[in-house]
């Protein structure tokens, strides 16, 4: 009955499982107030706005040169934004009977559906903010490859195929294997 | 000028640079074209591999943007057509709001008795006497004529409903002293009251253990229970019935996993019965508490059938097996068996109380016990405190009646606790199919009652229960029965159980 014996621990990508009937009830039982807010107004507008205040501060600060202060902006967004997104798990109170605490917010967003207008924008935001960035960096060889490993760790996890996956076993939870006896009924 | 020597392909270049410069004269009008054009004169700087990588990237957003929303296979949503929609809809045909009765269903409805008071010697609608062995009322305390009183003058105070739950105008001077006094009584700190005694452990449950959680649950719990369970979305290894082998042995299996896979330390809880409201057997108190103390669970005890029949004063389990009721977190018990009154409350710390005030959902959403109810249940309480044991002995002395008659009893078996005042008899024969088995005990209660006995089957949801349980009967002995009636009904059940069982067995249907 050991559930030990049945784990791959070893394995390099694992994937959280697919809602079951509980989880479903769980997630349709009340609307998801820790995901739902990318879709209000002013949700998109905030992205340029703190782009541009980091970008402000970093180039106020003395030492800091325009160049530098954009490959910061840059570094610093792709930071915030992999840890908001896809970083943090779970809600952070609880109204659904924590059905959502294996899930990261990108895999939140819109129930799960793939290609919504919120996820689009923020793919192509990265995209663009890294655009920028190398393009006032004077495309100097470094800040490009600094640049770009910032926006790969943002985007690879946005891509639908890595949806619900896990790499290395980052995010390991308690007994709630694929394999283990969960609740019978 | 040509290109070559076919005049044809000439023409096809002048047409291609036509059109080139057309749409780049197009493109120039566009607002932001400038800057875009330098933007992509500047950016090549003679590095050709990062322009093409940038080119992908600006490939892979332009893909992702116009793709078109999909549904995620997450949610199961089934795509139908219009055509099949509508095929779906006209083959719908609706079905009858009340199907109509199986033959189970129409023996239940019919073994249905109706009585016309809740005394032990009550009268059948059709006049005759009849002996009450159904009933919950262990101690007599129902006919209580103190206890009535304080109700009656309760409902002239108050009104019958409590008007609204708990936490919204619902809660009087009753509850609280009620909960007081329960508290006082078992020796606990604190004490809440629930309005219904199946929605008392189905609420504690869930309040205290979620998502991830580990309850280690006797695997014959109730159906309270089993609902509980089911809504904390716990995981949850079961133990074989009031084995302590089999707990500590899965306790230990979860330890080692715990140990082995370096899990994030969750909830734990061991849930079990004081008496099985499904077997009467008792659980091994002492055993439990020192395996819960040794692997660091907490203990949630659901004494409904316990408490205000074991212990030498009626404390419940804790109090017949001497341990200290701090050492159980969660006590659970009823109010509507012994203590005549109506609903549950689950006893322990104070922290633990109220946090189920706003967490306990049976106490947020429904409304509060009744006050008269409320006010017999501590009225009850304080006789039992002024009683000082002499009711919980004359309880255990009648059931042990009822065991020895029973003894050496070729047709029944029983697995109650000498101390449980429920006592559940099965066949010995488990060979008979189940639904015979049922058929003939269902042909022992109907002749008990024409004898002016009132038994009953145990009675459960079999479709939603988690195990098959052997059919057996139920018999609910009291301080109100006197011995004469116990004898008589043993009896009874010895005597004409080999009729019944010739008769069914027999008659191969």
């Amino acid at each position: 009955m050991g559930s030990s014996s049945r784990r791959r621990s070893s394995s390099l990508v694992t994937k959280v499982p697919n809602p079951t009937i509980d989880d479903r009830l769980d997630q349709g039982s009340a609307t998801n107030y820790n995901s739902n807010w990318v879709n209000y107004k002013g949700a998109w507008i905030i992205h340029i706005v703190l782009i541009a205040a980091l970008r402000l501060v970093f180039h106020a600060v003395p030492s800091v040169s325009r160049e530098l202060a954009w490959t910061l902006t840059n570094l610093t967004y792709m930071a915030g934004s992999f840890i908001m997104f896809h970083w943090v798990t779970g809600t952070p109170f609880e109204f659904n009977g924590g059905a959502y605490d294996r899930l990261t917010m990108w895999e939140q967003l819109d129930e799960g559906n793939q290609y919504t207008p919120a996820r689009k924008y923020l793919l192509v935001l990265p995209i663009i903010l890294f655009l920028l960035s190398t393009h006032y960096t004077h495309y100097n060889g470094w800040m490009f490859l600094v640049n770009i490993w910032a926006l790969f760790m943002v985007l690879i996890p946005k891509l639908p195929a890595v949806h619900r996956k896990r790499i290395f076993g980052i995010q390991k939870f308690a007994l709630h294997d694929d394999e283990s006896e969960t609740v019978s009924r | 000028m040509s290109y070559s020597t076919y005049p044809f392909v000439d023409d096809v270049y002048a047409y291609y640079n036509q059109t080139v410069t057309f749409l780049g004269k197009i493109l120039d009008i566009l607002p932001g074209s400038n800057v875009l054009k330098t933007y992509i004169k500047s950016s090549y700087q003679n590095d050709p591999l990062r322009t093409f990588i940038e080119f992908l990237l600006f490939v892979f957003a332009a893909y992702y943007v116009l793709r078109k929303p999909k549904t995620s296979p997450d949610n199961n949503y089934v795509e139908l057509t219009e055509k099949e929609i509508n095929e779906l809809v006209d083959d719908w045909k609706p079905e009858p709001l009340v199907s109509p009765l199986d033959d189970m269903e129409k023996l239940e409805l019919n073994s249905l008795t109706v009585l016309e008071s809740t005394h032990l010697s009550t009268k059948l609608t059709d006049g005759r006497p009849i002996i009450n062995f159904s009933s919950f009322n262990f101690l007599g305390l129902a006919e209580n004529k103190y206890i009535n009183d304080a109700a009656v003058k309760t409902l002239r105070e108050s009104g019958l409903g409590a008007c609204g739950p708990p936490n919204f105008y619902g809660s009087q001077d009753k509850h609280i002293r009620l909960e007081k006094d329960i508290a006082s009584f078992i020796g606990v700190e604190a004490a809440i009251v629930y309005a219904q005694s199946f929605q008392t452990i189905s609420s504690v449950i869930p309040a205290f253990s979620k998502r991830g959680d580990i309850l280690v649950v006797d695997e014959a719990c109730n159906f309270a229970i089993q609902k509980g369970i089911q809504i904390s979305r716990s995981t949850i290894r079961y133990f074989k019935h009031n084995d302590m082998k089999d707990l500590e042995r899965i306790l230990q299996e979860l330890q080692n996993d715990f140990q082995r896979h370096n899990r994030p330390l969750t909830r734990r809880f061991i849930i079990t019965e004081g008496i099985s409201e499904n077997f009467g057997d008792m659980v091994d108190l002492a055993k439990v508490v020192a395996l819960k103390k040794k692997y660091k669970y907490r203990l949630i005890l659901d004494e409904s059938w316990s408490f205000g029949t074991c212990g030498r004063t009626g404390k419940g389990l804790t109090e017949h097996f001497s341990v200290p009721p701090n050492d159980v977190e969660m006590i659970i018990g009823s109010l509507n068996t012994s203590l005549a009154g109506g609903g549950g409350f689950c006893a322990g710390s104070t922290l633990m109380v109220e946090h189920q005030r706003l967490s306990g959902m049976a106490f947020i959403f429904s409304a509060a016990l009744p006050p008269v109810l409320a006010t017999a249940a501590y009225e009850a309480i304080a006789i039992l405190n002024r009683d000082g044991g002499s009711m919980l002995n004359d309880l255990r002395s009648k059931c042990a009646l009822f065991h020895a008659a029973l003894t050496r009893n070729e047709f029944f078996d029983t697995t109650s606790d000498l101390e449980s005042p429920v006592i559940f008899l099965h066949l010995t024969k488990k060979s008979i199919p189940y639904a015979k088995q049922v058929a003939i005990l269902q042909d022992l209660v109907d002749f008990c009652k024409d004898q002016g006995f009132l038994i009953s089957r145990a009675k459960r949801v079999e479709k939603m229960e988690r195990l098959k349980l052997q059919p057996s009967l139920r018999i609910c002995i009291s301080t109100g029965h006197t011995n004469q009636q116990i004898e008589s009904l043993s009896s009874l059940l010895k005597e004409n159980t080999d009729s019944m069982l010739k008769k069914h067995i027999e008659s191969k249907a």
